[in-house]
């Protein structure tokens, strides 16, 4: 037994030490409690997509068509061309497109292709390459919300019109409503 | 800084159901007053799930009732862009940093300009062969004006550069009345642009109202519906109010316009129809 006492000693000096080194007091006094303020400006914000068949694309394919100079016409909706507004502040959007729909050097004038509806019996009008408002102080969305307009388009194809992909950009802008006058003298 | 950022991605959060081009931009707007520089930035985001190329354009604005042109020159020459073409992958945002400085010798006058924020897909559209195929690519622009004023003394003045009333309104068809204002003061004028109709039975009332930048044209236009009981010549008499700081004397002009109700002209055929018909006797045939 005695040649145990030197281990036991030094295990009790051990756990003494391990012991003490983990020791944490307990406090009698009450604690503040660590509170924070978090807090955020939400700032006014313009956002504008555009969609096709509720496709993850940015393109509106028309697929093949014939070139009867009869006019198609895909109406707007989810399964079609619709405009979404996402912004915090009434909009005016406007509409325009970058040029003739083009194959090369074959052109199919910008006229063949029109717009119309937007949600306010827009009537149907010819694209241009300049700006045309189609809804004026549009919005805002319920918080959280958003909104959608659906936009029918229109093509025709001229007679004789080569085959080949013709391509053109249309373009959706949105400028807050007012918002290019000053606020106040 | 921390707040734009806590804001961003509660907005993407919002919007992580969002496909196809999308683009926002915060704030929609600038307003810089009686400063000659100024350094902003505005936050372009893509809340989209496709990759998007986005171009910055400095553009001056020329907005009426009819036009919005955004054309180079004037404000735009003031405005300098740090980086105008960059790639954004979906959720992906950037801070366009921009300068406005306003030369030194440039007398005072309000001014906007604008930063024209153009997304567009990143993909190039395929020919799926045989026949003629019709792609057409989706762009979203934000403008973003930049609304400069600057100090000095103002002068307030618009000039009424022309007036037209339709000759002729045939009822239920409306008329459209188009007069042009050019600001040739230097400040941004709201005005009220009133047209009274005053007719051989009755008087109407329509207005309308807008702004114009000093050396701008504003074409406005105003629409009148005739009710079903008005006829004859009516003077229309214009009145444009203004006075962004103290009332300005009002812009008057008057001219004519003939109104014809639809449904006299029918009668008036009907009646015509009658008498040709009487005046041939068609004998009626007897079976």
């Amino acid at each position: 037994m005695k040649d145990f006492l030197p281990i036991l000693l030094l295990a009790g000096i051990i756990m003494l030490i391990v012991g003490m080194a983990y020791y944490e007091p307990v406090n009698a006094q009450v604690s503040e409690s660590a509170t924070q303020t978090l807090q955020a400006n939400v700032t006014e914000t313009v956002a504008i997509t555009a969609t096709w068949n509720s496709a993850e694309n940015g393109t509106i394919d028309l697929g093949n068509l014939p070139a009867d100079n009869v006019e198609k016409e895909w109406q707007g909706g989810n399964t079609a061309e619709e405009v979404h507004s996402y912004s915090n502040v009434a909009i005016d959007l406007y509409v325009r497109a970058s040029g003739n729909l083009t194959n090369g050097t074959n052109n199919i004038t910008i006229s063949n292709l029109k717009y119309a509806d937007y949600g306010a019996s827009v009537a149907k009008t010819s694209f241009t390459t300049t700006y045309v408002q189609v809804l004026g102080n549009w919005g805002p969305p319920e918080h959280l919300g958003s909104l959608t307009v659906p936009v029918d388009l229109y093509l025709t194809v001229p007679l004789g019109a080569r085959p080949g992909l013709y391509t053109t950009t249309i373009y959706h802008a949105a400028v807050q409503a007012g918002g290019t006058a000053p606020s106040s003298p | 800084m921390r707040r734009v950022v806590v804001t961003l991605i509660l907005l993407l959060f919002l919007l992580s159901s969002v496909s196809a081009v999308s683009l926002l931009a915060s704030p929609p707007r600038f307003e810089i007053k009686n400063t000659s520089h100024f350094s902003g930035k505005v936050t372009v985001t893509n809340f989209g799930n496709e990759t998007i190329e986005v171009t910055i354009d400095k553009k001056r604005i020329l907005k009426d009732k009819i036009h919005l042109l955004l054309v180079d020159g004037g404000a735009s020459d003031w405005i300098k862009v740090k980086e105008t073409r960059f790639t954004l992958k979906p959720r992906e945002y950037k801070d366009v940093h921009f300068e406005v400085n306003v030369p030194s010798n440039y007398n005072y006058r309000d001014a906007v300009g604008a930063l024209v924020i153009r997304a567009t897909p990143k993909t190039t559209p395929q020919s799926k062969g045989g026949g003629a195929q019709f792609v057409i690519m989706q762009g979203a622009e934000v403008i973003v004006p930049i609304v400069i004023g600057l100090p000095g003394p103002i002068k307030e003045s618009l000039k009424l550069e022309n007036f037209k009333a339709p000759l002729v309104i045939v009822t239920p068809l409306p008329g459209e009345f188009k007069y042009t204002l050019k600001n040739t003061g230097n400040t941004y004028q709201n005005f009220t642009g009133t047209i009274t109709l005053n007719g051989w039975f009755n008087t109407a009332k329509i207005n309308s109202t807008g702004g114009v930048y000093p050396g701008d044209n504003y074409t406005d236009i105003i629409t009148w519906r005739p009710g079903l009981w008005d006829l004859g010549v009516y003077g229309a008499d214009a009145k444009i109010e203004y006075g962004r700081y103290n009332p300005q004397k009002p812009l008057e002009t008057t001219s004519q316009v003939i109104v014809i109700p639809g449904w006299l002209v029918i009668l008036i055929i009907l009646l015509i129809i009658l008498k040709f018909l009487r005046r041939k006797k068609i004998p009626i045939k007897i079976n």
